[in-house]
Protein backbone atom coordinates (compact mmCIF):
# COMPACT_ATOMS: atom_id res chain seq x y z
CA UNK A 1 0.00 0.00 0.00
CA UNK A 2 1.42 3.42 -0.84
CA UNK A 3 2.29 6.03 1.77
CA UNK A 4 -0.66 8.29 1.02
CA UNK A 5 -3.15 5.44 1.28
CA UNK A 6 -1.74 4.35 4.64
CA UNK A 7 -1.81 7.94 5.90
CA UNK A 8 -5.40 8.43 4.74
CA UNK A 9 -6.36 5.25 6.56
CA UNK A 10 -4.69 6.43 9.76
CA UNK A 11 -6.39 9.82 9.44
CA UNK A 12 -9.84 8.31 8.92
CA UNK A 13 -9.50 5.85 11.81
CA UNK A 14 -7.74 8.01 14.37
CA UNK A 15 -8.18 11.74 13.71
CA UNK A 16 -11.22 12.16 15.96
CA UNK A 17 -9.64 10.17 18.80
CA UNK A 18 -6.36 12.06 18.57
CA UNK A 19 -8.22 15.38 18.57
CA UNK A 20 -10.24 14.42 21.67
CA UNK A 21 -7.09 13.17 23.40
CA UNK A 22 -5.39 16.51 22.69
CA UNK A 23 -8.49 18.43 23.76
CA UNK A 24 -8.54 16.52 27.04
CA UNK A 25 -4.83 17.17 27.58
CA UNK A 26 -5.26 20.90 26.92
CA UNK A 27 -8.22 21.31 29.28
CA UNK A 28 -10.83 21.52 26.54
CA UNK A 29 -9.01 24.17 24.49
CA UNK A 30 -10.08 23.32 20.93
CA UNK A 31 -7.68 25.72 19.23
CA UNK A 32 -4.67 24.16 20.98
CA UNK A 33 -6.05 20.69 20.32
CA UNK A 34 -6.40 21.48 16.61
CA UNK A 35 -2.82 22.85 16.42
CA UNK A 36 -1.41 19.85 18.29
CA UNK A 37 -3.42 17.41 16.13
CA UNK A 38 -2.02 19.06 13.04
CA UNK A 39 1.54 18.76 14.39
CA UNK A 40 0.92 15.10 15.25
CA UNK A 41 -0.31 14.18 11.78
CA UNK A 42 2.55 16.14 10.20
CA UNK A 43 4.99 14.03 12.27
CA UNK A 44 3.09 10.87 11.30
CA UNK A 45 3.51 11.74 7.62
CA UNK A 46 7.18 12.67 8.05
CA UNK A 47 8.02 9.47 9.94
CA UNK A 48 5.74 7.02 8.14
CA UNK A 49 8.47 5.69 5.86
CA UNK A 50 10.61 4.90 8.92
CA UNK A 51 7.84 2.79 10.51
CA UNK A 52 9.20 -0.73 10.77
CA UNK A 53 6.17 -2.66 12.06
CA UNK A 54 7.90 -3.26 15.40
CA UNK A 55 4.54 -2.37 16.90
CA UNK A 56 0.99 -1.98 15.74
CA UNK A 57 0.67 1.15 13.54
CA UNK A 58 -1.98 2.60 15.84
CA UNK A 59 0.39 2.14 18.84
CA UNK A 60 3.06 3.95 16.83
CA UNK A 61 0.65 6.80 16.01
CA UNK A 62 -0.49 7.21 19.62
CA UNK A 63 3.12 7.30 20.80
CA UNK A 64 3.69 10.25 18.46
CA UNK A 65 0.44 11.81 19.72
CA UNK A 66 1.25 11.60 23.45
CA UNK A 67 4.88 12.66 22.95
CA UNK A 68 3.82 15.66 20.88
CA UNK A 69 1.20 16.76 23.42
CA UNK A 70 3.71 16.34 26.26
CA UNK A 71 6.02 19.10 25.04
CA UNK A 72 3.67 21.05 22.78
CA UNK A 73 2.85 23.87 25.18
CA UNK A 74 6.29 24.15 26.63
CA UNK A 75 8.11 24.27 23.31
CA UNK A 76 5.67 26.55 21.55
CA UNK A 77 5.45 30.32 21.90
CA UNK A 78 4.53 32.00 25.17
CA UNK A 79 1.27 33.12 23.54
CA UNK A 80 0.13 29.51 23.43
CA UNK A 81 1.26 28.97 27.03
CA UNK A 82 -0.84 31.88 28.22
CA UNK A 83 -3.82 30.66 26.22
CA UNK A 84 -3.68 27.27 27.90
CA UNK A 85 -3.84 28.85 31.35
CA UNK A 86 -7.03 30.71 30.54
CA UNK A 87 -9.52 27.90 30.96
CA UNK A 88 -12.96 28.29 29.47
CA UNK A 89 -14.91 29.44 32.50
CA UNK A 90 -18.31 28.24 31.48
CA UNK A 91 -19.67 27.71 34.99
CA UNK A 92 -20.62 31.36 35.32
CA UNK A 93 -22.57 31.40 32.06
CA UNK A 94 -26.30 30.87 32.43
CA UNK A 95 -28.18 28.11 30.61
CA UNK A 96 -24.96 26.10 30.14
CA UNK A 97 -25.47 22.63 28.75
CA UNK A 98 -25.22 20.12 31.61
CA UNK A 99 -23.10 17.72 29.59
CA UNK A 100 -20.67 20.53 28.69
CA UNK A 101 -20.41 21.44 32.36
CA UNK A 102 -19.72 17.81 33.31
CA UNK A 103 -17.08 17.65 30.60
CA UNK A 104 -15.49 20.85 31.87
CA UNK A 105 -15.24 19.37 35.36
CA UNK A 106 -13.66 16.25 33.91
CA UNK A 107 -11.08 18.34 32.04
CA UNK A 108 -10.21 20.24 35.22
CA UNK A 109 -9.90 17.02 37.24
CA UNK A 110 -7.76 15.41 34.55
CA UNK A 111 -5.37 18.38 34.88
CA UNK A 112 -4.83 17.49 38.54
CA UNK A 113 -3.31 14.13 37.60
CA UNK A 114 0.42 13.76 36.93
CA UNK A 115 1.50 13.88 33.27
CA UNK A 116 1.63 10.12 32.76
CA UNK A 117 -1.69 9.71 34.56
CA UNK A 118 -3.28 12.29 32.25
CA UNK A 119 -2.14 10.44 29.15
CA UNK A 120 -3.25 7.08 30.54
CA UNK A 121 -6.75 8.22 31.48
CA UNK A 122 -7.26 10.03 28.17
CA UNK A 123 -6.36 6.84 26.31
CA UNK A 124 -8.69 4.81 28.56
CA UNK A 125 -11.50 7.25 27.84
CA UNK A 126 -10.82 6.88 24.12
CA UNK A 127 -11.24 3.11 24.43
CA UNK A 128 -7.63 2.12 23.73
CA UNK A 129 -6.83 -1.38 24.99
CA UNK A 130 -4.70 -1.80 28.11
CA UNK A 131 -1.98 -3.72 26.29
CA UNK A 132 -1.70 -0.97 23.70
CA UNK A 133 -1.59 1.72 26.38
CA UNK A 134 1.21 -0.14 28.18
CA UNK A 135 3.17 -0.22 24.87
CA UNK A 136 2.52 3.46 24.27
CA UNK A 137 3.55 4.56 27.75
CA UNK A 138 6.37 2.06 28.23
CA UNK A 139 5.27 0.28 31.41
CA UNK A 140 4.18 -3.30 32.03
CA UNK A 141 0.51 -4.14 31.84
CA UNK A 142 0.50 -5.11 35.54
CA UNK A 143 1.89 -1.71 36.54
CA UNK A 144 -0.58 -0.05 34.21
CA UNK A 145 -3.57 -1.82 35.78
CA UNK A 146 -2.53 -0.68 39.25
CA UNK A 147 -2.13 2.88 38.03
CA UNK A 148 -5.43 2.82 36.18
CA UNK A 149 -7.29 1.70 39.30
CA UNK A 150 -5.77 4.60 41.25
CA UNK A 151 -6.34 7.14 38.47
CA UNK A 152 -10.00 6.17 37.98
CA UNK A 153 -10.59 6.45 41.72
CA UNK A 154 -8.90 9.87 41.96
CA UNK A 155 -10.68 11.20 38.91
CA UNK A 156 -14.13 10.03 40.03
CA UNK A 157 -13.62 11.46 43.52
CA UNK A 158 -12.41 14.76 42.09
CA UNK A 159 -15.43 15.11 39.79
CA UNK A 160 -17.78 14.21 42.66
CA UNK A 161 -16.15 16.88 44.84
CA UNK A 162 -16.61 19.39 42.05
CA UNK A 163 -20.31 18.57 42.11
CA UNK A 164 -20.73 19.44 45.81
CA UNK B 1 -21.46 11.53 38.18
CA UNK B 2 -20.88 8.81 40.71
CA UNK B 3 -18.82 6.19 38.91
CA UNK B 4 -16.13 6.06 36.28
CA UNK B 5 -18.71 4.64 33.87
CA UNK B 6 -20.68 7.88 34.24
CA UNK B 7 -17.54 9.81 33.30
CA UNK B 8 -17.04 7.48 30.34
CA UNK B 9 -20.60 8.16 29.18
CA UNK B 10 -20.05 11.90 29.36
CA UNK B 11 -16.82 11.52 27.40
CA UNK B 12 -18.48 9.35 24.75
CA UNK B 13 -21.19 11.93 24.18
CA UNK B 14 -18.68 14.44 22.82
CA UNK B 15 -19.37 15.38 19.24
CA UNK B 16 -16.76 14.57 16.63
CA UNK B 17 -14.41 17.42 15.88
CA UNK B 18 -15.59 19.73 13.18
CA UNK B 19 -12.58 20.23 11.02
CA UNK B 20 -12.10 21.77 7.64
CA UNK B 21 -8.80 19.94 7.26
CA UNK B 22 -8.61 16.70 5.35
CA UNK B 23 -5.77 14.16 5.24
CA UNK B 24 -4.48 15.84 2.05
CA UNK B 25 -4.37 19.19 3.83
CA UNK B 26 -2.11 17.65 6.48
CA UNK B 27 0.14 16.18 3.79
CA UNK B 28 0.43 19.62 2.15
CA UNK B 29 1.23 21.18 5.54
CA UNK B 30 3.87 18.47 6.20
CA UNK B 31 5.54 19.24 2.87
CA UNK B 32 5.38 22.97 3.60
CA UNK B 33 6.93 22.31 7.02
CA UNK B 34 9.83 20.38 5.45
CA UNK B 35 10.41 23.20 2.97
CA UNK B 36 10.43 25.74 5.79
CA UNK B 37 12.97 23.70 7.76
CA UNK B 38 15.20 23.40 4.70
CA UNK B 39 14.90 27.10 3.96
CA UNK B 40 15.67 28.02 7.60
CA UNK B 41 18.77 25.85 7.50
CA UNK B 42 19.92 27.46 4.28
CA UNK B 43 19.36 30.96 5.71
CA UNK B 44 21.05 30.17 9.02
CA UNK B 45 24.05 28.55 7.36
CA UNK B 46 24.13 31.36 4.81
CA UNK B 47 24.13 34.15 7.40
CA UNK B 48 26.71 32.45 9.61
CA UNK B 49 28.92 31.68 6.59
CA UNK B 50 28.72 35.27 5.33
CA UNK B 51 29.56 36.61 8.81
CA UNK B 52 32.49 34.25 9.01
CA UNK B 53 33.71 35.12 5.49
CA UNK B 54 33.52 38.84 6.30
CA UNK B 55 35.66 38.25 9.38
CA UNK B 56 38.10 36.13 7.33
CA UNK B 57 38.14 38.88 4.70
CA UNK B 58 39.05 41.49 7.30
CA UNK B 59 41.68 39.19 8.71
CA UNK B 60 43.35 38.66 5.35
CA UNK B 61 42.98 42.32 4.29
CA UNK B 62 44.52 43.72 7.45
CA UNK B 63 47.42 41.31 7.50
CA UNK B 64 47.10 37.74 8.64
CA UNK B 65 50.82 37.46 9.19
CA UNK B 66 51.07 40.29 11.65
CA UNK B 67 50.31 39.38 15.24
CA UNK B 68 48.74 42.46 16.66
CA UNK B 69 45.68 43.53 18.61
CA UNK B 70 43.53 43.40 15.50
CA UNK B 71 44.47 39.85 14.49
CA UNK B 72 44.18 38.69 18.10
CA UNK B 73 40.76 40.26 18.66
CA UNK B 74 39.38 39.11 15.34
CA UNK B 75 40.87 35.65 15.75
CA UNK B 76 39.19 35.28 19.13
CA UNK B 77 35.82 36.36 17.71
CA UNK B 78 36.12 33.93 14.79
CA UNK B 79 37.12 31.05 17.04
CA UNK B 80 34.19 31.67 19.39
CA UNK B 81 31.79 31.91 16.46
CA UNK B 82 33.04 28.59 15.07
CA UNK B 83 32.74 26.98 18.51
CA UNK B 84 29.18 28.20 18.86
CA UNK B 85 28.28 26.89 15.40
CA UNK B 86 29.82 23.50 16.19
CA UNK B 87 27.83 23.27 19.43
CA UNK B 88 24.58 24.07 17.65
CA UNK B 89 25.25 21.49 14.92
CA UNK B 90 25.92 18.83 17.57
CA UNK B 91 22.78 19.95 19.43
CA UNK B 92 20.59 19.67 16.35
CA UNK B 93 21.97 16.19 15.57
CA UNK B 94 21.38 15.00 19.15
CA UNK B 95 17.82 16.31 19.09
CA UNK B 96 17.08 14.63 15.77
CA UNK B 97 18.07 11.28 17.30
CA UNK B 98 15.18 11.53 19.76
CA UNK B 99 12.47 9.64 17.95
CA UNK B 100 8.90 10.91 18.40
CA UNK B 101 7.60 7.32 18.17
CA UNK B 102 9.43 6.09 21.31
CA UNK B 103 7.31 5.14 24.31
CA UNK B 104 6.18 8.11 26.40
CA UNK B 105 8.58 7.40 29.27
CA UNK B 106 11.53 6.71 26.94
CA UNK B 107 10.81 9.96 25.06
CA UNK B 108 10.62 11.93 28.30
CA UNK B 109 13.86 10.33 29.54
CA UNK B 110 15.69 11.05 26.26
CA UNK B 111 14.48 14.66 26.25
CA UNK B 112 15.60 14.99 29.86
CA UNK B 113 19.05 13.69 28.91
CA UNK B 114 19.21 16.12 26.00
CA UNK B 115 18.17 19.15 28.05
CA UNK B 116 20.55 18.19 30.88
CA UNK B 117 23.32 18.23 28.30
CA UNK B 118 22.06 21.61 27.03
CA UNK B 119 22.02 22.88 30.64
CA UNK B 120 25.72 22.03 31.03
CA UNK B 121 26.44 23.93 27.80
CA UNK B 122 24.35 26.90 28.95
CA UNK B 123 25.96 27.17 32.37
CA UNK B 124 29.56 26.40 31.43
CA UNK B 125 30.35 26.92 27.76
CA UNK B 126 27.89 29.62 26.71
CA UNK B 127 29.09 32.24 29.22
CA UNK B 128 32.73 31.43 28.36
CA UNK B 129 32.06 31.72 24.61
CA UNK B 130 29.97 34.86 24.97
CA UNK B 131 32.35 36.70 27.25
CA UNK B 132 35.42 35.62 25.25
CA UNK B 133 33.73 36.83 22.04
CA UNK B 134 33.30 40.25 23.60
CA UNK B 135 36.80 40.26 24.98
CA UNK B 136 37.84 39.80 21.35
CA UNK B 137 35.64 42.73 20.38
CA UNK B 138 37.07 44.86 23.18
CA UNK B 139 40.63 44.08 22.01
CA UNK B 140 39.63 45.46 18.59
CA UNK B 141 38.43 48.78 20.01
CA UNK B 142 41.82 50.56 20.14
CA UNK B 143 42.34 49.56 16.48
CA UNK B 144 38.90 50.96 15.58
CA UNK B 145 39.65 54.14 17.50
CA UNK B 146 42.84 54.66 15.54
CA UNK B 147 41.20 54.06 12.18
CA UNK B 148 37.67 55.47 12.52
CA UNK B 149 36.17 58.89 13.03
CA UNK B 150 35.27 59.62 16.67
CA UNK B 151 31.54 59.62 15.84
CA UNK B 152 31.64 56.26 14.13
CA UNK B 153 33.88 54.82 16.85
CA UNK B 154 31.35 55.95 19.48
CA UNK B 155 28.58 54.28 17.47
CA UNK B 156 30.58 51.03 17.32
CA UNK B 157 31.25 51.08 21.09
CA UNK B 158 27.65 51.88 22.09
CA UNK B 159 26.04 49.46 19.63
CA UNK B 160 28.57 46.77 20.49
CA UNK B 161 27.89 46.90 24.21
CA UNK B 162 24.15 47.39 23.74
CA UNK B 163 24.18 44.24 21.63
CA UNK B 164 26.22 42.47 24.33
CA UNK B 165 23.55 43.25 26.92
CA UNK B 166 20.49 42.84 24.68
CA UNK B 167 21.56 39.59 23.06
CA UNK B 168 22.71 38.31 26.44
CA UNK B 169 19.21 38.88 27.83
CA UNK B 170 17.72 37.11 24.82
CA UNK B 171 20.00 34.11 25.32
CA UNK B 172 19.09 34.05 29.04
CA UNK B 173 15.36 33.96 28.25
CA UNK B 174 15.91 31.00 25.90
CA UNK B 175 17.96 29.20 28.55
CA UNK B 176 15.27 29.77 31.20
CA UNK B 177 12.66 28.29 28.85
CA UNK B 178 14.74 25.15 28.37
CA UNK B 179 15.32 24.81 32.11
CA UNK B 180 11.56 25.13 32.70
CA UNK B 181 11.00 22.30 30.21
CA UNK B 182 13.70 20.21 31.90
CA UNK B 183 12.11 20.71 35.33
CA UNK B 184 8.77 19.66 33.87
CA UNK B 185 10.30 16.52 32.33
CA UNK B 186 11.83 15.58 35.70
CA UNK B 187 8.30 15.19 37.09
CA UNK B 188 7.53 12.37 34.62
CA UNK B 189 7.35 8.91 36.15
Amino acid sequence: MDKKAIFNGLYDSHHAKVFRLCKGYFTGNEALAADATQEIFIKVWENLEAFRSESNISTWLYRIAVNTCLVFLRKSSSKKEIASEVLPQTASEPYIDEKEEQLRKMYQCIQKLDETGKMIILMILEGIEYQEISEIVGITEETLRVRIHRIKKNLTQCVQNENI
Amino acid sequence: MKTFEDLQNVWNQQSNPSTDQSASDYVKKAEQHQNEIRSNHVWTIGIISITFLILVGYFVWIGIYRFNAFSLGLGIMMLMLLTRIALEVVSIRKFRNIKPDSTLLTYAAQLQQFYNWRKRIHFILTPIIYITYFIGFTILLPVFKENMSSGFYLYVVISGFAFFIGFGLFIMSRILKEIKLLNFLKTMK
